[in-house]
């Protein structure tokens, strides 16, 4: 007899839906998905964060010396590769690169420095490309006038279009270029990739990438002039 | 149905670039050089693997509703997993990369793999389904790349091939050659394997 009882109608507490068709549980199921694998991506970020750090402030470093290569080793004698080397490349950016904060405290710019000549300037500036901001350093000579070398080193830029300003190609163009005469700007101006023999004022822009070829030329000016005032302003305190 | 024909179908029969249509953002915006479509290509293979293998596993706790939520929470995920590792201990490639990490967040052949594929599928059935989507999607990229790279740089993976007297094609370079490839691709492989059997 009692069998055939619990064999009878289901009961209330029976009759209520599986735990996966509730009408809270798409929620809570979010809501739980959401904290694991959230979480697990903030422990795995923590836990990689000083290497992550440690690779930026290295990348860093290696491109201001980069950009004083030559400088620094008609000095020293040092070559590229021992000056880049992964083992020596913390000692001779403390020997050679001397940070020097803004006089207004804003950010700082990097003196180039070996046995005590003063070799060049290096200014992380910023600007405005094609699809958001970009940065680079630009390295100029004790003059203030003429550009050392040039390396942009963080764009949001098209790749394989304006990401291409990166390349040595582009880049190398602006080494040697003499930016201010008698102390007024001297306007470079972009010609086609494939020009022959530009002029000195002349930048071969990258082709299909106008206006982050021009974003770098309206960057390096706006921020440059900037800076030069800023430091002149200083020096004749 | 086997392995090797999963691999196949998702690789070949069901491209998801010539059959389904999907990720033409991407392949119009990498495939102007060879080593970027090798790179996208590679992160995708690997996000698509493992995305659908987390789904798999889950597929019968995902309610529906909130199917495609979780999706792409689970695709991100495992991209900036990705961006994180290269970060941490490839910093240089990292670097190479620069937005690509990223965009794999955006290709719809995740989500259609996972919609189409690892809601409904065995772990190690969705992995290799994973595996051969990617893998068909990086052959069209370096097709695709091998000809725009030639004829705009003259070159293959960075490294000159036609020397200076060809004459660069500078369209090669830029999207709307990547449009018109892609179409004639597309033409080709339809006419010569799919002619009728719709």
């Amino acid at each position: 007899m009692s069998d055939i009882q619990t064999a009878g109608p289901l009961s209330a507490s029976d009759q209520s839906p599986p735990l996966n068709e509730r009408s809270w549980y798409p929620i809570a199921f979010m809501l739980v998905v959401s904290i694991v694998f959230i979480g697990l991506l903030a422990l795995f970020y923590r836990s990689n964060e000083p290497r992550i750090r440690q690779a930026q402030q290295r990348a860093f470093r290696s491109q201001i010396l980069s950009l004083f290569t030559e400088e620094i080793g008609s000095v020293t004698g040092l070559t590229r590769a021992e000056l880049l080397s992964a083992e020596e490349l913390d000692q001779n950016y403390l020997r050679f690169i001397k940070p020097v904060l803004m006089p207004d405290g804003s950010s700082a710019y990097y003196r180039s420095l070996a046995d005590g000549t003063l070799l060049g300037y290096c200014f992380d500036i910023t600007g405005k490309g094609l699809w958001g901001t970009m940065r680079a350093l630009v390295a100029m000579k004790p003059d203030l006038m003429t550009v050392i070398n040039l390396s942009v080193y963080d764009q949001m830029e098209t790749p394989g279009l304006g990401a291409r300003i990166t390349e040595d190609k582009f880049r190398d163009q602006f080494a040697g270029k003499v930016l201010y005469e008698d102390d007024k700007p001297v306007s470079l101006t972009l010609v086609p990739e494939d020009a022959v023999d530009p002029y000195l004022t002349e930048i071969r822009q990258v082709t299909g990438a106008t206006i982050t070829s021009r974003s770098v030329l309206d960057m390096l000016y706006k921020e440059l002039t900037y800076v030069r005032n800023r430091i002149r302003q200083e020096e004749q305190k | 149905m086997t392995t090797k024909q999963i691999f196949i179908d998702s690789a070949f029969r069901e491209n998801s670039i010539w059959k389904q249509i999907l990720g033409i953002c991407s392949t119009l915006a990498v495939t102007n050089l060879m080593l970027n479509s090798l790179i996208m290509g590679i992160g995708v293979i690997f996000s698509l693997a493992l995305t659908n293998l987390t789904i798999s596993l889950l597929r019968n706790y995902i309610p529906r509703s909130v199917r495609m939520m979780t999706q792409t929470l689970i695709i991100a995920f495992y991209v900036i997993i990705v961006d994180i590792y290269l970060k941490a201990y490839l910093p240089d490639i990292s670097m190479q990369l620069g937005p690509y990490v990223g965009l794999i967040i955006t290709n719809c052949i995740l989500m259609g793999r996972a919609e189409a594929f690892a809601v409904k599928n065995k772990p190690w059935d969705s992995v290799i389904d994973g595996i051969g989507a990617g893998f068909g999607y990086t052959l069209v990229l370096l097709a695709i790349a091998l000809i725009r790279e030639i004829m705009g740089f003259g070159s293959i993976f960075g490294f000159t091939v036609l020397g200076d007297r060809w004459t660069k094609w500078s369209i090669m370079v830029m999207a709307p050659s990547a449009f018109l490839i892609l179409a004639v691709f597309i033409w080709i492989i339809n006419n010569n394997f799919y002619k009728g059997k719709a």
